[in-house]
């Protein structure tokens, strides 16, 4: 049987435990041998930390994927768009033998070895790939709403010659099997802000988060659905900032993971979705009673 | 005397207190020592010959340290001597003592950059009594940007780039979750791993981190 290795990051344990939590549910439900990476880092973080410092990131990400292969995992199931950044980009510069001699002389000194064996995925890759048909079968309470999806940008990453929607595809075949009804609102792939709030916050407001979140609301979507906790962060605390400049938004945003839990019967009540700082329990209660 | 000549007599006569000795050139040396032993070290370099001749101090702001290049004339072959200067500390040992020269040049440095050489006297060379600003010397500040700067301290601190707060590890609790995940942040043998592969790759000495007070030199 295949062993998973989750990846949980820092956001998603530390804001928002319900993701994680609903995770561990929706995992067991279908069936899934998995872990954790135990004594994981941050992946580290794929914008300011690649630049700060690339040596730092690319030595800790190497050292994330090295504890795993250690812990005999087979596949990581990465739960954030940011940390599968990371990793993805890790992965690929250790491909180059001079970037990997490097590494791996820092990684041995510690009594680690990269050898490259663990097969990274997304999430949203893992669950198509190897539980969609379980999915499908298992629904107990269908997703009765009209969903907007954020994809998140890092979704996007792709290998050569891979089809850069594959996984946004997924993700959008993933939620109708859930039972929802996606609705196009012309903006999926305009980035939420996240990133661009390090430098200039207003810029990120208003000329990110809030023509999104015009769009969609003109759309009637019943909610935002992500797999990117940044992009959640940036969804739930955006709405509340973008009121400073006059505009109001009560857009409920969630994780694939959260929808996926509650649709194969954990109760949302089970879940601590108070985490959140959108609507999402009036969504909940009026989707799953 | 040749370059080569004079790095194998101070190697010699230093051993461990020469941190490193380069020779670029026939007639050019350089020599890093640590502040603490800049005495022994110009001792060292002014005793080479009887013709050595102190020329002048260089004093290069840096950022996060000031930097201090002894320049000193060994028969037509030019030693320098660096130190780095903490701005934290900004103290050095005064050297007129073997080079009386060198008591123009520290006061006139002293006087714009603000580092004080221990022993020398007290009297200004240049900016007037009850003057104290160091028009030389520039912000203490190292190559990360202020956006960068958490993330850094959170990163060497704990192993991830955010904090989790009480309010979240007791909310985990009662949702049946270990109050931290099982990550670097909840093992100190991992995020002291952390911290010395940061420093296998020179990252604090790169950014400015002081490992010891767990906190970058700046803000």
């Amino acid at each position: 049987m295949v062993r998973y290795g989750l990846f949980l990051g820092c956001l998603i344990p530390f804001r928002y435990p319900s993701i994680e939590l609903a995770t561990r549910k929706a995992l067991e439900i279908l069936g899934a041998d998995f872990s954790d990476v135990q004594g994981y880092s941050c992946c580290p973080e794929p914008v300011i930390t690649r630049l700060m410092d690339r040596d730092l990131w690319l030595a800790l990400s190497a050292r994330n994927l090295a504890l795993a292969e250690k812990q005999g995992i087979d596949r990581l199931f990465v739960l954030c768009n940011g940390c599968y950044e990371t990793l993805f980009e890790a992965e690929e510069a250790l491909k180059e033998p001079e970037e990997r001699e490097k590494i791996s002389s820092v990684l041995s000194r510690f009594g680690y070895k990269y050898e490259g064996k663990v097969e990274l995925l997304h999430a949203v890759e893992a669950l198509h790939r190897d539980f969609k048909a379980k999915i499908e079968e298992s629904v107990k309470a269908p997703l009765k709403a009209k969903v907007a999806v954020h994809y998140g940008c890092h979704l996007f990453r792709s290998k050569p010659g891979e089809d850069i929607w594959s996984k946004p595809n997924m993700m959008r075949e993933l939620l109708e099997a859930l039972g929802a009804e996606l609705v196009e609102y012309k903006l999926e792939r305009l980035c939420c802000g996240f990133p661009s709030s390090n430098i200039d916050m207003e810029f990120s407001l208003k000329e990110r988060l809030a023509p999104k979140l015009e769009a969609i609301s003109a759309t009637g979507a019943d909610c935002v659905i992500t797999t990117c906790p940044a992009c959640i962060s940036q969804f739930e605390t955006g709405q509340m900032a973008l009121r400073r400049y006059g505009m109001e938004f009560h857009v409920p945003v969630l994780h694939l993971m959260e929808v996926v839990a509650m649709c194969l019967g954990v109760k949302p009540e089970e879940l601590g979705l108070e985490v959140h700082r959108s609507p999402v329990l009036e969504f909940v209660k009026r989707v799953y009673g | 005397m040749r370059a080569g000549e004079i790095a194998s007599r101070l190697r010699e006569i230093l051993g461990p207190k020469a941190l490193r000795i380069e020779t670029p050139t026939e007639r050019r040396v350089f020599l890093t020592a640590r502040a603490g032993d800049l005495e022994d070290v110009m001792r060292a370099v002014m005793g080479l010959a009887r013709e050595a001749r102190f020329m002048t101090i260089s004093a290069v702001d840096e950022g996060l340290d000031v930097e201090l290049l002894y320049h000193v004339d060994v028969r037509g072959t030019i030693i320098t001597v660096r130190v780095k200067v903490p701005k934290e500390e900004m103290r050095v040992p005064d050297i007129s003592r073997i080079a009386p020269a060198a008591e123009f040049i520290e006061r006139e440095i002293r006087d714009l950059f603000g580092v004080e050489f221990a022993g020398l006297r007290p009297e200004k060379l240049y900016t007037p009594e009850g003057y104290e600003e160091k028009p030389l010397l520039k912000p203490r500040e190292g190559p990360l940007p202020p956006q960068a700067r958490p993330v850094a301290e959170a990163l060497m601190g704990t192993g991830c780039a955010t904090a989790i707060s009480k309010t979240i590890m007791r909310r985990r609790e009662k949702m049946g979750l270990p109050p931290t995940p099982p990550g670097a942040c909840a093992s100190p043998e991992a995020t002291r791993e952390l911290r010395e592969m940061a420093e296998a790759i020179n990252f604090a000495k790169r950014v400015g981190y002081d490992v010891k007070k767990g906190r970058l030199r700046y803000r």
